[in-house]
């Protein structure tokens, strides 16, 4: 008789959302699918702006995409970050760094919108789920404070959530030194804006919280990790020239990871504790259950029509044996020549500590579980600096050309942010030469 | 009295140095939105998205030229330094991490002054030449 609505209130699919996640051990829809949907239908059965005369369509659909191609020598794959598998073959990728992105952004009034954003690259899980970046509502209630709610991205350093956008920032890609540990780039929840005027500038706070599952390759498997709880907040002052920024976020991972659970299993085998009694004891250091992240940054970045320069220092603090606390850091200078801005760029990270020294087997035929032991413990232990020297070239106003060259000094233990063809880590420190070529494109 | 001739020289020169490409930058607003004057601060806020309200509150339609148009360039050079290139990196920036939404690009001075004149919260700049009453001026760029 009365026909079903297809669109159920934006609440009600929240909360569907959250009791999905409750069950973490159930078979895992979609999460973000009802929402979007909520989401859409909002933005289909919308009014029209109630202007007089509505300026074009209340819907704008965008883009931006990178083609891009990567040579590199030596032993190690560039990784544009931990979130990505090895794209090299024969030194090549044209993987590494292309992609795709589209967004949709729809007014919904004079105060509330909505955005949804689709990016394709080569990442660990390329599924639906994972691609859909951004999915939220904007809320302006008063000047100044914006209230979102959805899929909302990780705006954690000065980059974080723009990465994918070659064509907004200077390089080739995000420093990996600073942005290669980052494998969160969005997070299901909300988040609350609240800017003011201060002097020539802008004092802006921004507190955020909710949940999120990257996928990342883990030896040959892809592991999805789940962040029950990812929180955390900023406070920058932006002038015309100035960007300065401080950012916190804190991270715990909640049920194990699905992907370590084979391992453990082996490492707890009754049949082997004889030979390798420390075996045990690794299946429990491993686990990512519960397990806490702390980030915090300090950035600062200065654009002037001459001058390009940027910033910024980072600590990430880890309680997962998978990755030992870091710090990492980089300095990058500009100079805007027309429409062409040469660059250099200096970047370091270093983890506190070394990686867990796996005591090896007393028994044969223990060689390969003892190798994807210490694997995972070396797999995301960093050590590298990297000096490059690179050029921004605007040929048209929606398409940059550039192009890189890095060099890096990569120690032994400290290899984590490459990937590797080996089952395991290098045993010895390497240089890296890297050429890269670019067009980054917005539409 | 024997200075009223050097003022008035003087005045002639920088009248003639001021002189540029474009008469004057001005920005404008339909005749019945309530605001009167906006401070340099508040153009440059809604112009990098930072501020989206009028100060009565009412949320601002941002317009502006089409992206290869010179009033363009002068526009932003002349209110934050910097270039075309420059800007559509930092709309980029805003747009696509969902921050700000960037102003609607309308494809002539006609179709933006006409966008004024239809839409009470529609804020747009012009040349001070193409300027013909139905429109105010809020801010002026020196």
């Amino acid at each position: 008789m009365t026909a079903v609505d297809p669109c159920p209130p934006l609440a009600e699919a929240r909360q569907t959302r959250g009791k999905t996640h409750s069950h973490a051990d159930q078979p895992r829809p979609s999460r973000i699918g009802p929402a979007l949907f909520s989401l859409l239908c909002l933005a289909l059965s919308a009014p029209a702006g109630a202007e007089e005369a509505p300026l074009g369509s209340p819907v704008r659909l965008s883009g931006f995409a990178t083609l891009g191609v990567v040579h590199g020598d030596g032993g190690l794959s560039l990784l544009r970050d931990l979130s990505q598998p090895d794209t090299f073959h024969d030194g090549w990728s044209g993987r590494a760094d292309s992609l795709l992105g589209v967004q949709m952004d729809a007014a919904l009034s004079g105060d509330l919108h909505a955005t949804a954003q689709l990016v394709l690259k080569e990442r660990a899980d390329p599924g639906l789920e994972q691609s859909l970046e951004w999915a939220f509502l904007r809320y302006r209630p008063t000047d100044g404070l914006a209230l979102r709610a959805g899929r909302l991205g990780l705006d954690l350093h000065l980059l974080s959530d723009y990465r994918n956008v070659g064509y907004a920032y200077l390089w080739q890609r995000p420093i990996p030194e600073f942005y290669g540990p980052l494998v969160v780039y969005h997070f299901d929840g909300v988040d609350a804006t609240y800017a003011r005027p201060l002097g020539a500038g802008v004092l802006q706070a921004k507190l955020y919280g909710g949940v999120t599952s990257p996928a990342v390759p883990m030896g040959e498997q892809t592991a999805e990790v789940e962040f029950d709880a990812f929180a955390g907040g900023s406070l920058s002052y932006e002038t015309d020239l100035w960007r300065l920024r401080f950012g916190y976020g804190h991270g715990r991972i909640g049920p194990e990871v699905d992907a370590l659970k084979p391992l453990q299993q082996r490492l707890r085998d009754p049949a082997i504790a004889a030979a390798w009694p420390e075996a045990a004891g690794y299946a429990d250091d491993i686990s990512a259950k519960g397990k806490r992240f702390d980030f915090y940054s300090l950035g600062l970045a200065y654009d002037d029509d001459v001058w390009q320069v940027q910033a910024e220092l980072g600590y990430m603090d880890s309680g997962w044996q998978r990755m030992q606390p870091a710090t990492s850091a980089y300095l990058s200078l500009g100079r805007h020549m027309g429409a062409v801005t040469p660059y250099v760029a200096l970047a370091a990270i270093r983890s506190e500590g070394d990686p867990e020294t796996v005591t090896p087997p007393g028994g044969p035929g223990l060689d390969e579980l003892y190798d994807t032991l210490r694997a995972f413990y070396q797999g995301a232990a960093f050590d590298q600096r990297t000096l490059t020297l690179g050029l921004r070239w605007d040929l048209r106003r929606d398409v940059a050309l550039k192009l890189q060259w890095d060099h890096s000094w990569v120690k032994a233990d400290g290899a984590g942010l490459w990937g590797w063809d080996d089952s395991i880590p290098p045993t010895r420190d390497e240089q890296i030469d890297l050429l890269s070529a670019s067009l980054n494109f917005v539409f | 009295m024997r200075r009223l001739p050097v003022l008035r020289l003087i005045a002639l020169l920088t009248g003639m140095l001021a002189v540029p490409a474009h008469a004057e930058l001005v920005v404008v607003v339909h005749p019945d939105n309530p605001v009167g004057e906006l401070r340099r601060e508040q153009v440059v806020d809604l112009y990098t998205g930072r501020g989206t309200k009028f100060p009565a509150g009412n949320a601002v339609i941002l317009i502006d030229h089409a992206a290869d148009s010179e009033l363009r360039a002068a526009f932003y050079r002349g209110l934050v330094g910097k270039t075309v290139a420059q800007i559509n990196a930092y709309w980029a920036r805003l747009l696509f991490s969902g921050r700000a939404s960037p102003p609607i690009v309308l494809p002539s001075v006609a179709a933006v002054l006409d966008a004024v004149r239809k839409n009470r919260d529609a804020i747009a700049y012009l040349d001070s030449r193409d300027l013909d009453g139905r429109v105010k001026v809020v801010f002026r760029l020196k």
